[in-house]
């Protein structure tokens, strides 16, 4: 395989082209770069919109199998004049709000504890492994059962498959702490309680937040699931009506509310990370 | 000779392996250290060196004999020593600040009367105007010279450290060793330095130590007498240099001993 010398590479080129060479393997500023991912993606978005329009207008034209964007955010519009999206949202974020609000504290105390003690581990672990493999949506009518069609049997449902990736992940985030580290703290004679607050926390934290990400997955999953199963109101209830009556605007306005609602919620929590952890945007923006 | 701050005497400890074999690692070491003293040890890796300055810190507990700093028996961790860690080990969640006064916050010390103590370090180990800035923003010299300010913070009597300028290049590396010996010629405190390398050892130290190969003994006690402030220009000094030669001729035995001791150990192997 011969490989050219690069002086007999640029040999043939005028001086303006072997400078306009030198230029083009420059590396673009990091604003340019982020300013096109910017517009590159505001255009796949738009571009996405058109396309569904001309889709539901023109090439699936049967209302039940598809609708328009522009349908569907006028079903949207009509239910927020008639007050029910407030309501169905009111219900449904309430079950989320302390179903996933439970999750969180209770996963975090529990892998905490079961990362700082021994027996805690032994205990919980053959429960945990049990619970975060099997598929816990099974369950929701045996808890329609126990709590009833009303907010308890969905705070119960979003809670349990919400918190096993935070439990795992704040587990992982103590168990990952650098061993060096833990070293300081002995060298500097810290407390039990200062190793844990000022080293095993601060360490944890970026494994909780990946922790909190999935579980919001989960637990919008576990809203909606739950809600078609067997409720009285709810978005996901919107949904499952909307779809016995072939309503698909509302249908797929109901889906888009929940992608909505996810994507703010990520984008919150990456929002969070970023003033709890300064350290870690500064990574990102050095690197 | 003055009065001793640091005193090891027949210290000895064992490494208990999971096959339930027991390995010796230092081999009954004694030495005295005085106030103020720089002193260096030098060994081939595996010779115990750091597991004999993890003992003085009391991050490992002597099981024979007894490490007492201005007589008083050492069991743990305490203020009057300051460890340098080999890998930096600074908080990536701290701000340089932050990092230096750890070891104080950790005492209970009030922000206001610490403010002033790490304005001083910073300035001490030449980073005033970085007190802000996160560790992984700082270059390994840098972040080296933070783990050194963190352990001067608590005013220990005696400077531990532990192989600090191993990861550096060889240039940062012999700034770092001038920039530590200006330290050092301020503060004035005990230190005991662990380094495999003999140059650096020599240029910093009033004594070095040459450690033994497994299990690590003092194999030999030299004092070194060149005149302070050291230039790093001393280091083509001919005097120097028959230092380094003396060191490596005692280090060069125990490796070969050691290698061909571990050679004849292992069963053969055909390629």
């Amino acid at each position: 395989m011969a490989v050219a010398a690069p002086d007999q590479r640029t040999a043939d080129l005028s001086p303006a082209d072997r400078i306009a060479k030198l230029v083009a393997a420059m590396p673009e500023p990091a604003d340019r770069v982020a300013r096109r991912s910017r517009l590159r993606a505001v255009i796949s978005i738009v571009g996405g919109m058109v396309l569904w329009e001309i889709v539901g207008r023109f090439i699936v034209t049967n209302p039940i199998l598809f609708a328009p964007l522009s349908k569907v955010l006028l079903a949207g519009w009509a239910l927020l004049r008639s007050g029910d999206l407030i309501a169905h949202l009111a219900v449904s974020g309430l079950e989320f709000a302390i179903g996933f609000g439970l999750a969180t504290v209770l996963g975090v105390a529990l892998g905490f504890a079961m990362a700082t003690s021994r027996a805690t581990q032994d205990f919980l672990d053959p429960w945990v492994s049990f619970f975060y493999s099997s598929p816990l949506v099974a369950l929701i009518p045996f808890f329609i059962l126990v709590f009833g069609v009303g907010i308890a049997s969905k705070v119960a449902i979003i809670f349990l498959v919400s918190i096993f990736p935070i439990l795992l992940n704040a587990f992982a985030g103590i168990r990952a702490a650098d061993e060096s580290l833990l070293e300081v703290g002995v060298a500097f004679n810290c407390t039990r309680w200062q190793v844990f607050e000022k080293i095993l926390i601060p360490a944890a934290l970026p494994y909780i937040v990946v922790g909190l990400r999935l579980g919001i997955g989960r637990a919008l999953t576990g809203v909606v699931v739950s809600e078609l199963f067997g409720s009285t109101a709810g978005l996901g209830w919107l949904i499952g009506t909307a779809g016995q009556s072939f309503d698909t605007p509302t249908v797929l306005f109901g889906v888009l509310m929940f992608s909505f609602f996810g994507v703010v919620m990520v984008e919150g929590l990456k929002w969070v990370e970023r003033v709890v952890a300064p350290w870690r945007k500064v990574t990102q923006e050095v690197r | 000779m003055s009065e001793a701050k640091l005193e090891v005497t027949g210290l000895s400890k064992y490494f208990y392996g999971r096959a339930g074999d027991i390995r010796k690692v230092l081999d009954d070491i004694t030495v005295s250290i005085a106030a103020g003293e720089f002193v260096c040890i030098v060994g081939a890796s595996g010779c115990g060196k750091t597991t004999f300055i993890r003992c003085i810190a009391g991050l490992l507990p002597a099981e024979e004999g007894a490490v007492r700093i201005d007589g008083n028996l050492v069991t743990r961790p305490g203020s009057d020593r300051g460890f340098v860690f080999q890998s930096d080990a600074l908080m990536p969640w701290r701000t340089v600040m932050q990092n230096i006064l750890f070891g104080l916050e950790v005492r209970g010390h009030p922000l206001s009367e610490m403010q002033p103590v790490g304005s001083r370090l910073l300035n001490l180990v030449g980073l005033t105007g970085f007190e802000d800035h996160y560790p992984n923003e700082l270059s390994g010299g840098m972040r080296q010279r933070v783990n050194l300010a963190r352990a001067l913070a608590i005013d220990p009597q005696v400077l531990l450290m532990d192989e600090p300028f191993a990861a550096l290049d060889a240039q940062t590396r012999e700034i770092m060793q001038r920039e530590l010996l200006k330290i050092w010629a301020k503060e004035r405190k005990t230190v005991l330095f662990i380094t495999h390398q003999i140059d650096e050892a020599i240029y910093l130290a009033d004594r070095v130590l040459v450690f033994s190969h497994r299990p690590g003994r003092i194999a030999a006690d030299i004092r070194i007498s060149f005149p302070r402030p050291r230039d790093l220009t001393l280091k083509r000094n001919p005097d120097f240099l028959k230092h380094v030669d003396e060191v490596w001729k005692l280090i060069e035995e125990e490796v070969v001993s050691a290698m061909a001791g571990e050679i004849a150990a292992r069963p053969a192997i055909s390629p």
